[in-house]
């Protein structure tokens, strides 16, 4: 980090006397952001613009604070001064411990938040005076972890009150909301409600009654030891908030901390650059609820630097590829605060939306870029993984990366010649376009390639049909046209359609998590559909998965005989089709261009009250344009 | 899509070091470029979320 500065205000650095440095990233630290990687150093340099960062909002927040006056204090907590006086008294102790408060992700979330908030930004339901008594709360973790004497008074979340990264005291639910008295002498932590107290005493790590204290996982890798947090209870730990704490069972704690070890194992063999970087850069885990097999949930945001919020994996591999997938986002939202990667839309713009192969819904270009950089790191894991991987794992593993690498490319093929692209956002696309051609030339077994390309297939066609829609002037042009009995549809029929979000859509992703399931366990609860095991998943799409797409296509043509057409009905005959030569123009169109045939078929139905055969419509539509044509465009 | 004006830059001053009591009194004009340009990245919607999660996984 090159930090040329003076020094009129304590800052360090060599800059003119009349300004502070501002940061820069290094030339080696910009370059391996920009390909995708960054070693512990870089993580460095993010860390500390991070830091000024944050001090910064920090700053911002005791300004807004001070300016409202009554508005954030005198309720049941601490001033918003008090809490900072306590701040600044621990710091002169114990320096590095503020730091560690301060720096925390939970802490982000919470200054941003409380900003938007005490900006008239945000419409959380929590009071006010919660939102800015955080500081206290933040102001007391800081002085227990010091040891440093204090009493001070803090939010309590139905009777949760957390200190953030030591532990949480639990007191009777006084209401929704209310304060509570923290107070440390001579080493002795207490935290007293209404007519209650918790007395912790001087372990602040042994669970006593009402005490919870914060689990923190060391992740041993030879040649060092990084610790994790796994955080239950900060208010701030899912990027939203305050919410109360998700307390985890023992036996939970148990999986999460074999997980994290076995994820943590493999990282340190396949992504040890990865796996050096997230020593530092990792802060904390927040546990989420478990989800269905093959549907991990897990999310990081770019003002809560270092911290992931996941649900339980299924497996170590899929929760490395979770993590890389996040540390991912990390990075790039740190790079983001430096250097920006697209020119901001000018305020009367409107914003375009584009196809993310691996999203339910049309994404703006911020979203898009993040969600390419994320996947990016899941490929080049999968990458690696694959050739560790053993027995089922080993095609699993396969398929993950013929996946991503495939659906990597297609979208940074879809983005870049975007005209919003900074210098650097240009260059982000040219290295990762570079690295991820060479993947594509790389050889991955025939059967696992076919099931990734049939499930890349599914989820664009899916999309397709459920957010685009041609113009209403081509689609009545080609009911007409049909009921002529032209021989081809009309020429509006090729035009570019429209984008109309559908805000139903979900589960788009069925086809690949089927595939995992085949790829895993071939007999397994996944094949019946009554069981339910795969969400999203109707009786055509397990047949589809198993191969058999003659039963699919019959399955599916008597539901839409018989009027079930539902969407994503339209592309799954498309696949269903596939492989069959008297078939092939309706299934070309089906797979390429769904929303042709169900809009066309809707406004027949509509005008007629009868339903035209799907086959024969797809066919006659598929008889004009056999083109991948995959333009569309916004409607506002 | 028409092309904005172009982009700030790297504009996060360098607080390295500076304690916590002398944050309150920082008066500069970088200190309060990038506290402008903060405060509007925060009411930029792209600013608060950059996740990994899928809406339909969420529940």
């Amino acid at each position: 980090m090159r930090s040329d500065a003076g020094n009129p205000t304590g800052v360090r650095g060599g800059a003119p006397p009349d300004r502070p440095a501002v940061h820069r990233l290094s030339a080696d630290g910009l370059r391996a952001l920009l390909g995708g990687d960054g070693d512990a150093g870089v993580i460095g340099e993010l860390s500390r613009a991070e830091r000024s960062r944050r001090m910064l909002l920090l700053r911002a927040f005791l300004d807004r604070a001070e300016a409202l006056g009554p508005a954030t204090s005198g309720h049941p907590t601490a001033s918003v001064t008090e809490a900072w006086d306590l701040l600044v008294r621990t710091q002169r102790v114990s320096p590095e411990v503020v730091e560690a408060v301060l720096m925390a992700p939970g802490a982000g979330t919470w200054v941003s938040s409380a900003l938007r908030r005490l900006r008239d930004r945000d419409e959380s339901l929590a009071p006010l005076w919660a939102v800015t008594g955080h500081l206290a709360s933040l102001a007391a973790t800081a002085a227990t972890r010091a040891g440093v004497d204090f009493s001070l008074s803090v939010p309590a979340h139905r009777g949760f009150v957390p200190l953030p990264g030591v532990g949480c005291a639990v007191l009777p639910a006084g209401g929704d909301w209310a304060g509570a008295r923290i107070s440390l002498d001579g080493g002795d932590l207490r935290i007293a409600g209404e007519g209650n107290e918790v007395r912790v005493g001087t372990d602040f790590a042994r669970p006593s009654p009402g005490w919870l204290p914060a689990r923190r996982l060391v992740l041993t890798r030879s040649g060092s030891a990084p610790e994790l947090l796994l955080d239950e209870h900060g208010p701030y730990r899912t990027f939203a908030g305050p919410s109360v704490p998700r307390i985890l069972s023992d036996s939970e704690a148990l999986a999460w901390e074999s997980a994290l070890a076995d994820a943590w194992s493999i990282l340190g063999q396949d992504e040890p650059t990865t796996a050096g970087a997230m020593g530092p850069g990792l802060a904390s885990l927040a546990p989420a609820a478990p989800r269905e097999r093959f549907r991990p949930y897990s999310s990081s945001a770019g003002e809560a630097f270092g911290g992931v919020n996941a649900s339980l994996p299924d497996s170590g591999a899929q929760l490395a590829a979770t993590l890389v997938h996040e540390f991912q986002h990390i990075k790039l939202g740190a790079l983001t605060h430096l250097e920006p990667l697209l020119h901001p839309l000018k305020p009367a713009s409107e914003e375009e939306l584009f196809y993310a192969p691996w999203r339910d819904d049309p994404r703006p270009l911020e979203g898009l870029l993040q969600g390419i950089y994320a996947f990016f790191g899941v490929a080049r894991f999968w990458r690696a993984h694959m050739r560790r991987a053993e027995g089922g794992q080993t095609a699993l593993a396969r398929f993950e990366f013929a996946l991503w690498r495939e659906k990597v490319w297609s979208a940074l093929r879809a983005v870049q010649h975007q005209e919003r692209l900074t210098l650097v956002g240009g260059r982000l696309l040219e290295i990762l376009a570079a690295k991820c051609a060479q993947w594509l030339d790389e050889e991955v077994s025939d059967c696992e390639l076919r099931i990734a390309r049939q499930a890349i297939a599914d989820h664009r066609a899916r999309w397709r049909e459920h957010h685009l829609r041609p113009s209403s002037k081509a689609v009545s042009e080609a009911v007409r046209a049909w009921r002529r009995g032209d021989d081809s549809p009309p020429a509006a029929m090729s035009e570019a359609a429209d984008l109309v979000p559908d805000r139903h859509a979900a589960y788009l992703d069925t086809a690949a998590v089927l595939a995992r399931h085949r790829l895993t366990a071939p007999e397994g609860d996944w094949t019946a559909p009554a069981r339910g095991a795969v969400r999203g998943a109707w009786e055509a799409d397990i047949l589809l998965a198993r191969g058999e797409r003659a039963s699919a296509a019959r399955t599916l043509l008597h539901d839409a005989r018989a009027g079930n057409l539902r969407t994503g009905t339209w592309s799954s005959l498309g696949l269903a089709l596939a492989g069959d030569p008297a078939m092939a123009s309706a299934s070309r169109l089906l797979i390429h261009h769904p929303e042709r045939a169900r809009s066309v078929y809707e406004a027949w139905r509509e005008e007629d009250g009868e339903r035209p055969d799907p086959v024969s419509l797809a066919g006659w539509l598929g008889g004009a344009d056999s083109r991948d044509d995959d333009g569309w465009v916004l409607r506002g | 899509m028409e092309r904005a004006e172009p982009p700030a830059g790297a504009g996060i001053v360098d607080l390295s070091g500076v304690p916590l009591e002398r944050l309150r009194t920082l008066d500069y004009p970088d200190v309060s470029e990038s506290l402008e340009r903060l405060l509007g990245d925060l009411d930029d919607p792209h600013s608060v979320r950059a996740g990994g999660s899928n809406p339909s996984h969420a529940e």
